[in-house]
């Protein structure tokens, strides 16, 4: 068992083909350089394993390790976190496979394809992923079998059942300890820096970004209500709140000196439960629903929850403008409780700092609309039936609810008002803030999701990104920010009844998506089985994935009534034991009754069922004398009996029975059960 | 003071001795169980452990169930091949074969019989016995199987091998499980036969080198009926196959001349130079199908040839000067 013995043939093979496996799904993400490397790695092993090709010197390797890590210092600038890590990592698995030849290189290896496997779930956590992972897992464990057979045995199938049993029986451990260890609170603080495009909200609005998104079929999060779930017309998901306008595009708010703070989340407090200094503006009156959100990586740090939003959760704060905020940029599904109270008053006195960002204007353009502001303004009393002058204004004109809108060029809102009028959500909500800022009236742009598609089997919501909504909110004297959606003034269905709804006579829902499955809700098949699906992964990431401490103090508190880590413990050993006997029962007991010779079981069973007939067999009594005893009291059967007879003696002692093989020695048992069935 | 340092060693050693002897007995034949064996993380198997616990530190970092998962996934793996491992082992019966009695400074081979209890497979066996060579072991399929084993031994009379060990890493190398095993075997090692010319001058002993060398064991007398001992080259095979019935030859020279290996012979040489050139004497004269006998200090052996004579006089030579024959012989029945 010395560790400079060559690695046996077997092992090689497991351990090429978990390489080619583990890497391939980080084969999206990497640079391609990266990908070049590994299979020339790859292949470079493989013509050394056919002896076509020399291991590389030292050289080449050394020129190898440094480039690889110059050049990835170069890509991602950094040789820590989980990027660059896993490159390193995924170089470095290659780098010692090429150099392996012998048995400690190759358990590094092994090690290295336990890492890779693991550094995979950092970038998909899917059901299908962890599937194929869990088969890469199969195959590394399959190699490290291999290292510990002798060179004498060759048949990679016989490693490959040896790992899948092996494996088979980790599972219910594995799901004792996944459901029983202690789910802590992170050791450090980490950032997963995400560097990889998502669809989804992006942090500045030009009118027309959210009509690209309403093309994309893919989930953004799912709801699971407590009780019942709210009328669609009051599903507004608040995501971002923009109130700097430059003429064109609509953003976050930009600070005095004009610095860009685009990535920095101003005004945010209320992570791990600490106070929020401006609670006091946020009054809560009730209409109160509970809910979890479960929401797919966005890579952002904005969450997403019906106004006026309070959350438990420690990782999740508050902004200034009453939206959730994660501590970090939500790379991993993520799942957060909320309770909203859908009726509510915010900032019910606007402080004046806050009342001239959510005025502001560029100084010049688009004319006419501050002109239709001033006139309308005349027209009103107070604020409110200002409001309610522009919504009018939009409902009278002729104005049209669109995916494809006419490009907008110059003064933008002049055009959209006067001339063009046909738009999408963020058209309408921007030329409605326009106007309310014009007049004086502090508004400002909302951007995220309205409505949801209910799963009738879960029970939950789906939101799409096709969902993807903006509407206006507007600040009135002594109530508060209110909402306002002029696209509901103009479309009513689409807020409603969803956006297909209101796209159905111009055809363009999802008109890129040809395959996705929700073009086609009109199929009812098709869509029972979209909600299965669904349903199946919500039951995955809520269960699984978004198993955390919070879930696992309720799951483990329903099932075992109040808990503490003393108690958890001595459950947990006390199951893991359990387990292990049984699986030790299972591996050991059996062996006992394969031991046995199968003919003699059955002659036994006979000699047992004539027994219980009045017959017993004598000890010492030979098979021959008992059954001439047997022949004399049930002559009837006496051919059977003898028979039977016959095949047990003749298999057993006789030295030409074992060399006619297997196949006979089935035979004489299937003959020996059917004649011992007529007894 | 150092007397004292030094004896909680001692003690330690001899209790452990003392442990497995009790724990594990000198015997013919045994089972693998828990009783005897023994099963530890290896080093592979730390570092396997340590990999899954950085594994788990990043799955609860990144607050990732599934990287927990894997780690918890790796943790099931490293438990259940504990018992895979312990179940490589148990239940494998080992009982001491034949063994062969060697020359110093040869190998003597010890055979195993290795027996499965039931149908369980047993794959990548490592048996560590002495200074024998390690081997490796799969018993797959068959019940049954003998390994040999091969011992140096390298001082002349009784060889009892140390403990065997029975080690095992398979399947995933992160554990070994291991027994020692004191097997009553033993064989007898004879001393290392060294090539000499008989002195001459002793030749009123009884043995000339030259005639012995030279002279005439060819001259074909005639046959006579079969004894127990003669020597196997002899037997006159074709009558046998004609007749069924079993004569050796008879040589002029073998009838006529009855030599004398005599440890008088070698006066002036140590006992061990004495021994090994009696003993190159003893194979030579047995090789060619002589008739001799052996006179060493209080021990003669009556003239006479064959393959009993043979090993008799070898077992002498073995044994000289070492007591306690008698109670030996016993032993060396159960051996060959």
């Amino acid at each position: 068992m010395e560790n400079s013995q060559p690695i046996p043939r077997n092992s090689l093979v497991w351990l090429l083909a978990s390489m080619f496996a583990g890497i391939a799904p980080h084969f999206s993400r990497l640079p391609l350089w990266v990908i070049a490397v590994c299979l020339l790695c790859g292949s470079w092993r493989i013509m050394v394993y056919r002896s076509r090709w020399k291991l590389p010197g030292r050289w080449i390797k050394a020129l190898l390790v440094f480039s690889s890590f110059a050049a990835v210092l170069g890509h991602y600038g950094t040789l820590f976190g989980p990027d660059a890590g896993t490159a390193l990592l995924i170089l470095g698995f290659c780098f010692k496979l090429l150099e392996t030849h012998n048995r400690k290189d190759a358990f590094t290896v092994v090690v290295l394809g336990f890492f890779v496997v693991a550094t995979a779930f950092f970038y998909t956590q899917s059901m299908l992923s962890a599937g194929y992972l869990l088969l890469v897992c199969f195959m590394v464990t399959a190699a490290l079998i291999g290292l510990n057979q002798t060179p004498l045995q060759t048949d990679p199938k016989r490693t490959a059942r040896r790992a899948f049993k092996l494996l088979l029986q980790s599972i219910p451990l594995m799901l004792v300890l996944f459901v029983f260890v202690p789910r802590v609170a992170p050791l450090w603080s980490l950032d997963l820096s995400g560097s990889r495009a998502k669809t989804g909200l992006s942090d500045r609005i030009t009118p027309g970004d959210i009509a690209e998104l309403s093309r994309s079929p893919e989930l953004a999060f799912r709801v699971e209500f407590e009780g019942s779930i709210p009328d669609t017309s009051k599903l507004y998901w608040r995501g971002l709140v923009l109130d700097h306008y430059d003429g064109a595009t609509w953003s976050r708010g930009v600070s005095n000196n004009e610095q860009s703070l685009m990535d920095r989340e101003p005004m945010v407090a209320g992570f791990n439960g600490e106070g929020i200094p401006w609670q006091a503006s946020v009054r809560f009156q009730g209409d109160q629903y509970r809910y979890r959100v479960i929401m797919e990586p966005t890579d952002k740090r904005w969450l997403f929850a019906l106004p006026a939003a309070r959350s438990e959760n420690r990782r999740v704060g508050f902004s200034r403008d009453f939206r959730l905020l994660s501590d970090t940029p939500i790379s991993q599904p993520f799942s957060y409780s909320v309770s909203s109270d859908l009726r509510f008053s915010l900032d019910t006195s606007l402080p004046r700092w806050l009342a001239q960002r959510n005025l502001q204007l560029p100084e010049t353009g688009n004319p006419r609309s501050r002109q239709l502001a001033e006139r309308l303004l005349k027209q009103s009393k107070t604020a409110s039936s200002y409001v309610t002058q522009v919504l009018t204004f939009f409902s009278e004109k002729t104005f049209s609810y669109t995916l494809r809108p006419p490009r907008l060029t110059g003064d933008r809102i002049d055009q959209f008002l006067f001339e063009t009028r046909q738009g999408f959500c963020s058209h309408y909500a921007g030329a409605f803030v326009y106007l309310m800022r014009s007049a004086g009236i502090p508004a400002r742009i909302v951007a995220g999701y309205q409505g949801g598609e209910i799963n009738p089997l879960g029970g939950h919501l789906l939101v799409h990104q096709f969902d993807a909504h903006a509407w206006a909110e507007v600040w009135l004297p002594g109530q508060g920010w209110k909402r306002a959606d002029p696209t509901a003034v103009i479309a009513p269905s689409r807020v409603e009844q969803g956006v297909e709804e209101a796209l159905s006579e111009e055809q363009s829902f999802l008109e890129d998506s040809v395959l996705s499955p929700l073009r086609y809700r009109s199929i009812n098949w098709l869509t029972q089985f979209r909600f299965a699906w669904d349903y199946v992964n919500f039951a995955w990431h809520r269960s699984v994935l978004g198993y955390d401490a919070k879930l696992q103090a309720d799951f483990l508190s329903r099932l075992l009534g109040p808990v503490d880590f003393k108690k958890l413990g001595l459950i947990m050993v006390l199951l893991t034991t359990l387990v292990l006997l049984g699986l030790a029962g299972l591996l050991f007991l059996n062996r006992r009754g394969h031991s046995r010779d199968p003919l003699l079981q059955i002659y036994l069973k006979f000699c047992k069922r004539m027994a219980a007939k009045g017959i017993r067999r004598m000890p010492g009594e030979s098979a021959g004398e008992y059954l001439q005893r047997l022949i004399k009291k049930y002559p009837d059967k006496a051919s059977e009996m003898e028979e039977l007879t016959d095949l047990y003696t003749q298999a057993t002692y006789s030295s030409n029975y074992s060399s006619n093989g297997e196949g006979s020695q089935q035979a004489t048992l299937s003959r020996m059960k059917r004649l011992l069935r007529t007894l | 003071m150092i007397a004292l340092l030094q004896r909680p060693k001692q003690l330690l050693n001899s209790w452990s001795e003392s442990w497995l002897e009790r724990r594990s007995p000198k015997t013919r034949s045994l089972t693998l169980n828990q009783q005897r064996i023994f099963i530890i993380p290896t080093r592979d198997g730390i570092g396997f452990l340590l990999m899954l616990a950085a594994i788990f530190v990043g799955g609860i970092n990144y607050a990732n169930s599934l990287i927990l998962g894997v780690s918890f996934l790796l943790v099931s793996l490293f438990l259940v091949s504990i018992l895979h491992t312990y179940g490589n082992l148990s239940g494998l019966q080992i009982s001491a074969g034949r063994s062969q009695n060697a020359f110093v400074g040869e190998e003597a081979v010890f055979t195993l019989n290795l027996n499965s209890e039931g149908e369980q497979d047993y794959e990548a066996i490592w048996f560590y016995w002495g200074e024998g060579k390690p081997q490796a072991v799969n018993l797959i399929g068959d019940q049954e199987l003998s390994v040999r084993m091969l011992l140096p031994v390298n001082q002349r009379g009784y060889y009892s091998p140390p403990r065997l060990k029975i080690e095992t890493r398979f399947p995933l190398g992160l554990l070994r499980a291991w027994s020692w095993i004191d097997l009553d075997t033993s064989c007898l090692v004879y001393p290392k036969p060294r090539i000499n010319d008989y002195p001459r001058r002793n030749e009123g002993a009884g043995l000339d080198g030259e005639r012995l060398l030279h002279e005439g064991s060819d001259d074909f007398d005639g046959l006579k009926t079969y004894v127990a001992g003669d020597s196997p080259r002899n037997v006159a095979w074709k009558t046998y196959a004609r007749t069924g019935d079993m004569y050796s030859k008879v040589f002029v020279g073998q009838e006529d001349h009855e030599h004398w290996l005599d440890w008088e012979a070698f006066a002036g040489l140590a006992i061990e130079e004495r021994l090994s050139r009696l003993c190159y004497w003893v194979t030579q004269l047995s090789d060619e199908g002589r008739t001799f006998g052996l006179r060493l200090p209080g021990v003669e052996i009556r003239p006479a040839r064959g393959e009993l004579h043979r090993s008799e006089c070898l077992e002498r030579l073995a044994c000289y000067g070492l007591g306690d024959l008698d109670h030996k012989r016993v032993n060396v029945g159960e051996a060959e």
